[in-house]
């Protein structure tokens, strides 16, 4: 046993957790939502599913890192909750957004990985064959707003939109874009996209406001079809979650009321015009987590009505 | 494996340590202790993220308690938009921290730099501790909203780490491009090789609450 200069003691050799992550890999195109715990020794654990949603794993290991819940959210993945249990005992409970079950695998050396993952084919059985019309406001030599340093809405709009379409795209749905990079079309001509086999549209845009105190995220929603109000509530509600900005609401909009009974929805995931919102929209993580959770969302609301 | 040979044939395994999120309320040196204990040893290396460190220091500010003068406004013109002081508060922190005068001379250096395709002429006329500055949003939440500055006295900080933990120790400054910079260090013969191991980022640039690293040294 080795002592800290202070007498804090050091631990005798044996397992203990020093972090706890998740991310998402594709292998042989298929993807998967890993939870890691990271140990300095091997760790012996069992695992067991209390409830088809729950994969609960008991460690046995001593706690080193921060033991607050990590928040995921990634559509397989809700949260994972640490508890000590016994003496060095730990419980990790895995909540899953869908009922899938771990592969495990192990990596050797310093740290030791335990990687729990969890298919995302769920989200390829949902949206597989889908069309779905993403619209990305303004373009061409309509800039939209402006950010107070640089950033114009129509290229962060294009950035956002195109996160959209390729984590579409790779769960199998038909994407339909309204405009190329440099064109601006008119509304009608960007709705015209919209036929008999779309099953969403969603317009990108940020919003902006000559007040350069105002921040935050809003979902506008076609006001002809029931039910698109809780969409946007559920879309809105996962932004902001995971982007951690103010929520500005949900609105409906009259210019997606021209689809129709057709589900859509207008994105504003930040508010370009202030300082913050501008700078936020310079990390391209922003953009990955706004599409994602508007996906996420977008099943989300109609996987709970399949169920109703 | 997350081992590797690095320069003077020291090899490290690197172990991020998850922390609780970091702030003004924490002190350093008893943060460390708190996730270290147990885990380093004489010969290992305690790293620190250096915005870590500055927010502990209070040096994280929001902007609405800057004033920027005309003279930021003006400056924070032609930084590159993506980096830092591209907004008036941040150029105005900027000012306040080393003065206008040799801010100005860096500006001057900084558009030498350009004629003669020189890079990197500003930070070392106008300060080193310039480009330590994050402007807004340029640090997790919840300090999107926050400037936050480089961290003060990073020399002493590191002394009183090893002093408590008998483990070597360095505040650095690393991003996801393979850059580290190392604002302190207890032992110098080590920067070559924590400079190395750190070049993959362990300390993560998303929403990782790792802000401490230990290189354990192999034996």
């Amino acid at each position: 046993m080795h002592l800290f200069n202070d007498g804090v003691k050091i631990l005798a050799k044996k397992a203990s957790l020093t972090n706890l992550r998740s991310f998402i890999t594709e292998e042989k195109g298929q993807q998967f939502s890993n939870v890691v715990i990271e140990s300095t020794a091997a760790v012996p654990l069992e695992i067991s599913y209390p409830r088809p949603n729950l994969c609960r794993v008991s460690l046995s290991a001593e706690l080193i890192m921060y033991p607050g819940p990590l928040v995921v959210r990634d559509g397989i993945v809700a949260e994972v909750v640490i508890k000590p249990a016994a003496a060095a005992q730990v419980e990790l409970d895995i909540s899953l957004e869908e009922a899938v079950q771990a592969l495990i695998t192990t990596v050797k050396g310093l740290p030791y990985r335990t990687v729990f993952g969890f298919s995302r084919k769920p989200l390829y059985d949902f949206y597989q064959d889908k069309e779905i019309v993403i619209d990305p406001g303004h373009g061409g030599a309509d800039g939209g707003w402006r950010g107070p340093v640089d950033l114009w809405e129509r290229d962060m709009a294009w950035q956002t939109a195109g996160e959209l379409a390729a984590i579409l795209a790779g769960y199998g749905a038909r994407v339909v874009l309204t405009r190329g990079e440099g064109e601006n079309p008119s509304w009608q001509q960007r709705l015209s996209k919209v036929g008999p086999a779309t099953f969403c549209f969603v317009s990108v845009h940020h919003y902006g406001n000559t007040d350069r105190e105002q921040r935050g995220t809003a979902v506008l929603y076609n006001p002809r079809l029931p039910g698109n109000e809780q969409l946007a509530e559920v879309v809105l509600e996962r932004i902001i979650n995971k982007v951690k900005t103010p929520a500005r609401g949900i609105k409906a909009d009259n210019e997606l009321a021209l689809l129709g009974e057709v589900p859509a929805l207008k994105l504003e995931p930040v508010t370009i015009t202030n300082w913050v919102d501008e700078g936020l929209l310079r990390n391209p993580y922003l953009h990955r987590k706004v599409a994602l959770q508007t996906v996420l969302g977008i099943k989300q609301y109609f996987r709970a009505g399949e169920k109703l | 494996m997350n081992k590797k040979k690095t320069s003077k044939g020291i090899a490290f395994a690197k172990i991020p340590i998850r922390t609780h999120i970091v702030t003004e309320s924490d002190r350093i040196v008893k943060l460390v202790r708190q996730y270290c204990a147990g885990l380093a040893c004489p010969g290992d290396v305690i790293c620190l993220a250096e915005s870590v460190v500055a927010i502990t220091q209070r040096r994280a500010i929001l902007p609405q308690e800057v004033k920027p003068g005309k003279l930021a406004h003006f400056l924070c013109r032609f930084p590159a938009k993506h980096g830092s002081l591209a907004t008036p508060p941040a150029m105005q922190l900027a000012l306040e921290e080393v003065g206008s005068i040799r801010l100005l001379a860096g500006c001057l250096a900084a558009a030498i730099g350009k004629i003669i395709r020189v890079k990197g002429l500003f930070y070392i006329v106008a300060g080193r501790q310039l480009a330590l500055i994050d402007d807004i949003a340029g640090t997790m939440h919840p300090y999107e909203r926050h400037i936050v500055m480089g961290p003060r006295d990073p020399g002493k900080i590191v002394r009183s780490i090893k002093r408590v933990t008998g483990a070597e120790a360095a505040i650095v400054d690393v991003n996801d491009m393979g850059c580290v910079d190392i604002l302190a260090i207890s032992d110098r013969s080590y920067s070559g090789a924590v400079k190395e191991a750190l070049q993959d980022n362990p300390f993560g640039n998303e929403d990782e609450q790792t802000p401490l690293v230990v290189l354990k040294r192999k034996r």
